[in-house]
């Protein structure tokens, strides 16, 4: 025999819990995916053209192309990074378990949005190319090892994005 | 009554949760493919390609392959609390679609019993 006062609080948080929904991750933001996609075209652009450039004197030729994508990268980073984190999400990556793996502070932050940080990275990486290209004109591997860092990082950014699609 | 809303509940937890462990692991592997393909490659060029005499360069491109693994890892979170999100919405969904059903049939007007639940957090 169940007693009535247990019935109660069980049919209580029944009805508390289908009450709620949860919000543990940023909303969808197609804006972001479309620019995205639009910025990860033109730099796949950009690398099979350096296929074929080699020293610095062939730098002017993609001075344009590099300032197109960096800013373009940049730009959909302060986006990302704009965009509200849910508050449910915020108190997650505080929990002690889930503290290990993410860290604190900003490094916990990217446990909840991912994109930012990847951004950032393609980035840092286009501009040492740039910057080496410019410099020293590109080696026979240069443009293979840039491509080897950005294809993870935006394969990452695009899947997560995606995935955000509820 | 009791039986059809368990029965949702299990089917609406089997899908939410089989999607989120299947996009997951297509992401894991995928990333696992490319990071492999630039831990490779940096180790070549260190040593017999441009990085064997660009210390700069190689350092840049460790931190980067350092940077892209631990991203991977804290992709995982993210997407297993999106997974464990849906899977508390589709539940709550359910028990909720169950109570509005309970409660019209006890005669509560159908305008007082919103369609999805009413509380986010």
């Amino acid at each position: 025999m169940v007693p009535a006062i247990l019935k109660r609080t069980v049919l209580l948080w029944v009805f508390v819990l289908a009450a709620c929904t949860i919000h543990l991750a940023p909303s969808y933001d197609p804006a972001l995916v479309d620019g995205l996609n639009k910025a990860h075209t033109e730099t796949l652009t950009l690398f099979a053209g350096l296929e074929t450039a080699s020293g610095p004197e062939t730098f002017p030729a993609y001075q344009e192309r590099y300032a197109s994508v960096i800013g373009q990268f940049e730009a959909l980073r302060q986006r990302a990074e704009a965009r509200e984190i849910p508050p449910l999400a915020g108190r997650l990556v505080k929990l002690k378990a889930v503290e290990k793996l993410c860290g604190s502070g900003a490094d916990a932050t990217e446990c909840v949005n991912v994109t930012p940080k990847r951004l950032e990275n393609i980035v840092a990486g286009l501009r040492v190319l740039r910057d080496r290209h410019r410099t020293r004109g590109l080696a026979s591997d240069s443009v293979e090892l840039a491509r080897d860092a950005y294809d993870p990082a935006i394969h990452l950014a695009l899947s997560v994005e995606n995935a955000l699609k509820r | 009554m009791s039986d059809d809303i368990l029965n949702d509940l299990v089917s609406a937890l089997k899908g939410e949760l089989g999607a989120g462990y299947s996009a997951i692991s297509g992401i894991v592997e995928n990333q696992g493919k490319l990071l492999a393909k630039q831990a490779e490659h940096i180790a070549k060029s260190r040593i017999s390609g441009s990085l064997r005499d660009d210390d700069d360069l190689y350092h840049f491109y460790l931190q980067s392959l350092q940077d892209n693994t631990v991203a991977t890892a804290k992709a995982v979170v993210m997407l297993s609390a999106l997974t464990i999100e849906k899977a508390w919405n589709a539940i709550a969904g359910v028990l909720w679609g169950g109570i509005r059903t309970i409660l019209g049939g006890a005669g509560v007007p159908g305008n007082l019993l919103p369609e999805t639940p009413p509380i986010h957090l």
